[in-house]
């Protein structure tokens, strides 16, 4: 079937058929888009913390921009080329637009990436750490600043990865598995960990449980833990709630129907509550929700505090741990900043100094190194009050100066003022690498200096910890929605330029309007895929 | 539009100037941004800083649109899908009104003890 007006206009629009489609595309992606700013605006107008104002790398931003309009600017050349009939031309200029998707997405991938292993902790004085953090050590030892630990010297898990140093160590001397729910990954682990440790973890008691009527299955206590095992017994539970349940719907059944037949009379809503099921007359099988096992002897297990509600030892799957929660701190390898606008904001709403409650955080009254970092800081604002007040004077009114320094400069120690403070430098005159003006802090390259300083934060001073992930606030969630969409729009109209320029010879040969039309439309597309972004730079990376 | 292979020649230097346009207004953004004299307003971001960052970044979007995207002559069906569009993007954006005006916000009784103005939720 021929499609119509292609590449002839129709007489009533004036235009061909596919542009009417793209635009109508278009106008459904304006609003989608505007329906996202919208939340963007909601979310930062209802923030409850201070908005991280100014908080990306501006650089990778920035080129990125620059990579978007100068892809804009030759997808409408090869248009033009294509125009004018010059195949050779329009190859240059759409390779070179696909060219610049592809680094404008190499770039966001190392922006996400970055954030992806960023850490942040929210205290319990609304203090805000960022940072990385280290790998355990065997035997629980932590990494400190001047170790340089051998690759064997590292805790594994059962799958060989180096585990971070932020678990909750349980100590274990019983263990109930949930056994419709019990997670893999975690069984696999305490089996791993028991045997590193040379511990037994054996079934608790003698089951005994059937999987039909009559059919008896037993698991002698002493059976060492397996996932099989596990399997089997819950193979066994599901079959006894099944056929239990089946046992009493039919025993109800039956109730019901001597309870009519005794009070033929009588309104089913009158019967209906003095029926119940003849417990007596049921034969069920043995259910089994929870499979108990001792650890001999005691064994100190991982989890990540996601998984394990601590207080009450239970995982997140409803396994019970019995025994004790071990002193299991969150280790900062690497500090590279500290915040307290969110303390600073919590003061002031109480009607409490700010200053005072900076000062008397647990970051500042526990940490000899912070707390220098912290003076020097202070040092370093009150010479930007003198700049500021130099610069702009004071207002004659008031009496107060013109230009005061913002709540990020008074409130927060970033990773470039930790450089600043180690290079023994004033604030802002700090040597950046390119590289890290990207990828954040060289910790390596900085590491002799001490640049970034070792924290260790014990469990009960934590409120909340993510790495810089939509979890972390509102902020990085809209950030995240937001360029993950438009990089999939950048994706997804790379991918049609691509096809015009590999697939588009035999077009061109055969009817080179056509496919003039066709770069077109997909060049709309990819000016509004700039269009969105020219708004989105300066929103999320400027204000 | 330009059709004919002139024209289009001959709008291929206008393009190469917008295209230099943008580049130069998206260093003008992150400069009002960044450098401290091109501050305006108040020392640090502010509201004027918003409002100056979304109007440079207003007329790069519409210099994208209109030449690049060829809106600046454009068949009249075109304006009306476009049109529509920004309506819709204009009441999607507007949706955070509802969020300060509900309509249907249910904000409890007064108790009626004097003295007091205390509202108490609707349970």
């Amino acid at each position: 079937m021929e499609i119509p007006y292609i590449v002839t206009p129709r007489k009533d629009t004036g235009l061909f058929n596919s542009k009417i489609a793209i635009w109508l595309f278009l106008a459904s992606e304006v609003m989608l888009f505007g329906g996202f700013f919208s939340a963007y605006i909601f979310l930062r107008l209802g923030a409850d913390f201070p908005w991280p104002e100014r908080t990306l790398p501006v650089l990778p931003g920035l080129i990125n921009t620059f990579v978007l309009i100068a892809s804009s600017v030759t997808v409408v050349f090869a248009w033009a080329s294509l125009k004018m009939r010059q195949w050779g031309k329009f190859q240059i200029y759409m390779a070179f637009t696909v060219l610049c998707s592809m680094v404008f997405m190499v770039l966001k991938g190392i922006e996400y990436n970055v954030k992806f292993h960023h850490q942040a902790v929210r205290l319990k004085d609304y203090a805000v750490v960022e940072g990385h953090l280290g790998y355990e050590l065997k035997d629980g030892v932590h990494l400190e600043h001047g170790h340089e630990p051998k690759e064997e010297d590292f805790e594994l898990d059962h799958n060989g990865k180096k585990i971070e140093e932020n678990v909750i160590n349980y100590e274990t001397s019983q263990i109930a598995f949930n056994t419709v729910r019990f997670h893999k990954p975690w069984v696999e682990e305490i089996i791993a960990r028991a045997a590193e440790k040379n511990a037994k973890v054996t079934l608790a008691s003698k089951l005994e449980l059937a999987t039909a009527p009559g059919k008896t299955v037993v698991f002698e206590e002493g059976t060492p833990l397996d996932v099989k095992l596990l399997e089997s017994v819950k193979e066994a539970h599901l079959a006894a709630r099944k056929h239990n349940s089946k046992e009493r719907i039919k025993n109800l059944e039956l109730q019901w129907d001597k309870a009519k037949e005794a009070n033929p009379d009588k309104d089913d809503r009158e019967l209906a509550p003095n029926v119940a099921i003849d417990t007596t007359a049921l034969k069920p099988m043995p259910e089994q929700p929870a499979i108990p096992f001792k650890v001999d002897p005691a064994t100190v297990f991982r989890f990540k505090p996601r998984d394990v509600k601590e207080d009450a030892g239970t995982l997140r799957d409803g396994t019970a741990l019995t025994g004790k929660l071990v002193e299991s701190p969150m280790v900062f390898h690497y500090v590279d900043a500290i915040d307290f606008r969110h303390t600073a904001m919590k003061a002031e709403e109480k009607g409490v100094d700010p200053e005072v409650a900076i000062e008397n955080s647990w970051l500042l009254k526990e940490n000899a190194e912070l707390r220098e970092a912290w003076e020097w800081h202070k040092g370093e604002v009150a010479k930007l009050e003198k700049k500021l007040i130099d610069g702009y004077g004071m207002d004659k009114k008031t009496g107060k100066p013109n230009r005061v320094p913002t709540e990020t400069e008074r409130y927060r120690i970033g990773w470039k003022d930790f450089v600043a403070k180690a290079n023994g430098v004033g604030r802002g005159e700090e040597k950046i690498d390119l590289k890290e003006e990207f990828t954040g802090p060289n910790y390596d390259g900085r590491k002799e200096k001490h640049t970034f300083p070792h924290l260790s934060i014990p469990r009960e001073q934590i409120q909340f910890a993510s790495k810089f992930a939509p979890a972390w606030n509102t902020y990085y969630a809209i950030y995240f929605t937001m360029t993950g969409l438009h990089g999939l729009h950048v994706i997804g109209g790379a991918l049609v330029l691509a096809y015009y320029l590999f697939c588009g010879k035999k077009m061109y040969l055969s009817n080179p309007e056509w496919l003039a039309n066709r770069v077109e439309v997909g060049g709309l597309f990819w000016h509004f895929v700039d269009l969105v972004w020219i708004f989105l730079f300066p929103i999320l990376y400027l204000m | 539009m330009a059709d004919s292979p002139e024209a289009i020649k001959k709008a291929t230097r206008l393009y190469l100037f917008i295209g230099l346009i943008l580049f130069g207004g998206t260093l003008l953004t992150v400069a009002v941004a960044m450098v401290p004299w091109m501050d305006v307003g108040h020392h640090g971001f502010d509201v004027w800083d918003m409002v100056l960052g979304l109007c440079i970044a207003t007329v790069k979007a519409s210099l994208v649109a209109l030449i690049f995207m060829h809106l600046n002559h454009e068949k009249r069906l075109i304006y009306w899908l476009f049109g529509f569009g920004l309506i819709g993007a204009f009441f999607m954006v507007a949706l955070i009104a509802l969020a300060k005006w509900d309509p249907i916000r249910y904000n409890g009784f007064k108790t009626g003890v004097p003295g007091s103005e205390k509202i108490v939720p609707f349970k």
